[in-house]
């Protein structure tokens, strides 16, 4: 019998251990996609628990009216460095994680085209957030102005200044050697065969993520640059004083701030658009929609930015284009939760953890984005702004769209990561505790925001107490129960059942599944057949 | 074993592929570049003019 790739694979799996570098070597000087992968899954792991420790500790001086635990400035630094550590520590590097894990065994290729720069773009990471933390420890201590970083107050910051805007260059570098290396992959290391409209969803809302990722970071860097020269050189790019605009820097930074919330979705689209169908057991409702859906998702976020700063002045007829442009997004949104749903209408579903957790982000996401189309009409902005219904708003968006679906992704794939399943009881546990107290965390922030409480305050009036210290609660509870996520995998890898077979779930689909489990150390050596592909392809 | 079990011919020979992959890498580093640079001229010429 002529070897298939698939038995090709297996022997690889027996002989496994005398392919793989052994002790710190493996994990410094690392090329392989899936241990870089795993680095990246751990590194966010740790700055998921790094920037949840600083919620709890907003939540902790917030269950109460008054200053009971931190002052001001440092609940100021609190908040700024959860929204950097959260954002770029925690979702992105994830999203890289899944992405080096799950790229090459979803589209045949052995590993990433560029596996040095894989190396480095991981390793700038823990650099950039060893200086960005380390930044607690200077005088003046850590940065407080908000990760949106507006002059001018964030250039009367002391020695932590030129830290945070160093760390972000680190973090744009890595994100954008990242991205890089994920289109040229895509581009050219796919199995002959694997055509662009056969690659599975993960693997297409990745590319048109790295595209943004290519476009917006370097503005970024940019505009970061040019607050460094403003504070260190003289310039006055934002300084009114010497005839520079304040202002200006707003609409760099949303121009890259906006794309920037649907990098951090944009994959959990993917993930969901992967789980989803294999619990329907259902192929996907739409998949060509939902490719054009998310590009066009892409494209609409470049011309909505200013509907971040509806209230610095802008011209009518800016408000105007920005508040439609805007709703627009709630069309190719829309699209994707009809297919989602579509996809499921009549299918035989299941409902195990990754499937939960999805469902949770349908459910979830969607009333993000319902508050999201509030936010977009400009006359109810002039409330809304700068108050906690944006916080409810945006972490509707961002906890369930990106948190969550990168739970979802882990839960999905973890079984092919290890050749081992996970306890599925505590998986449930752990989703439940989540989507409740995720709900009584952020809902009541609702309320607040709609009352009038201005976020980024530690202390408010009286009449907000109550529902603070639901909030609160909210925030103990669902903070404690992503303990277990940690503890769910370790405990999977250590003594998890062995997965029988090449599929861990009997409605997956795609080119991973092909694979034994675990996925063995150098995958796809020979390229897939078409019967493989085709097998994925069953959209 | 069916013939559609087979694996598909060998794809195309490493020099082609290196090659293909040097200049995505190229042109992407460039665009990455030309936003980079792009946008503070950009801005020196808004602050200047």
């Amino acid at each position: 019998m002529a070897e298939t790739p698939h038995t090709e694979a297996h022997a690889h799996a027996e002989h496994d251990h005398d392919h793989k570098p052994h002790g710190w070597r493996r994990w410094v000087f690392a090329t392989n996609h899936k241990d870089i992968g795993t680095m990246y899954l751990v590194f966010s792991c740790i700055m998921f628990f790094t920037g949840g420790a600083f919620a709890m500790m907003i939540r902790a001086e917030l269950f109460k009216p008054g200053l009971q635990i931190v002052d001001a400035g440092v609940f100021n630094s609190l908040t700024t460095m959860h929204g950097l550590v959260m954002i770029f520590g925690a979702i992105m590097p994830a999203w890289v994680g899944l992405a080096n894990w799950m790229i090459p065994i979803q589209i045949g290729a052995p590993d990433m085209a560029l596996p040095r720069l894989n190396n480095l773009s991981f390793w700038i990471l823990p650099f950039a957030f060893v200086l960005l933390l380390s930044s607690w420890l200077v005088p003046g201590s850590a940065p407080a102005g908000g990760w949106t970083m507006y002059p001018p107050l964030t250039l009367q910051f002391g020695a932590s200044f030129p830290m945070l805007i160093f760390a972000i260059h680190m973090m744009g570098i890595s994100s954008i050697l990242g991205a890089i290396n994920v289109i040229v992959t895509i581009m050219n290391l796919r199995a002959p065969g694997m055509t662009l409209l056969r690659m599975p969803l993960f693997v297409w809302t990745w590319l048109i993520t790295s595209f943004l990722l290519v476009a917006v970071m370097p503005v970024l860097a940019g505009a970061v640059t040019m607050l460094l020269t403003d504070h260190f050189f003289g310039t006055s790019f934002f300084n009114a004083a010497g005839g520079g605009d304040p202002v200006m820097f707003q609409h760099i930074f949303w121009f890259f701030g906006h794309p920037e919330v649907y990098i951090m979705i944009l994959p959990g689209f993917g993930v969901v658009s992967e789980i989803i169908p294999a619990f329907s057991r259902k192929p996907l409702f739409g998949y060509e929609a939902m490719v054009y859906a998310t590009a066009s998702i892409a494209f609409l976020s470049f011309i909505v930015w200013a509907h971040h700063m509806f209230t610095v002045g802008l011209p009518t007829s800016a408000l105007l284009f920005f508040m439609f442009a805007t709703m627009l997004i709630a069309v190719p949104t829309g699209v994707k939760v009809f297919n989602w749903t579509a996809t499921m209408w009549r299918g035989s579903l299941t409902f195990e953890p990754p499937m939960l957790f999805a469902l949770a982000f349908l459910f979830l996401f969607t009333i993000g984005g319902f508050s999201g189309l509030m936010l977009a009409m400009v006359p109810a902005d002039f409330q809304y702004q700068d108050t906690y219904f944006v916080v409810a708003h945006f972490h509707y968006v961002l906890v369930s769209g990106s948190a969550f679906a990168i739970i979802a992704g882990v839960y999905y794939w973890l079984p092919k990561w290890v050749g081992r399943m996970y306890d599925m009881t505590l998986a449930k546990w752990h989703f439940w505790l989540s989507a409740i107290f995720f709900n009584v965390l952020f809902f009541p922030q609702h309320f607040l925001g709609l009352a009038g409480m201005p976020r980024r305050i530690p202390d408010y009036a009286v009449q907000f107490a109550d529902w603070n210290m639901v909030s609160s609660i909210g925030g103990f509870v669902f903070g404690l129960s992503q303990l277990l996520f940690p503890y769910i995998i370790w405990k999977c890898v250590r003594s998890g059942q062995r997965v029988e077979g090449t599929r861990a779930w009997d409605g997956a689909r795609g080119l991973e599944w092909e694979l034994p489990s675990p996925a063995p150390y150098h995958s796809w050596t020979i390229p897939p057949t078409e019967a493989m592909i085709a097998r994925g392809a069953e959209h | 074993m069916a013939s559609s079990e087979q694996p598909l011919p060998a794809r195309q020979d490493d020099a082609g592929r290196r090659k293909r992959v040097r200049r995505t890498t190229l042109v992407v580093t460039f665009v990455v570049l030309a936003f980079y640079f792009g946008f503070i001229a950009m801005m020196l010429y808004r602050a200047t003019h």
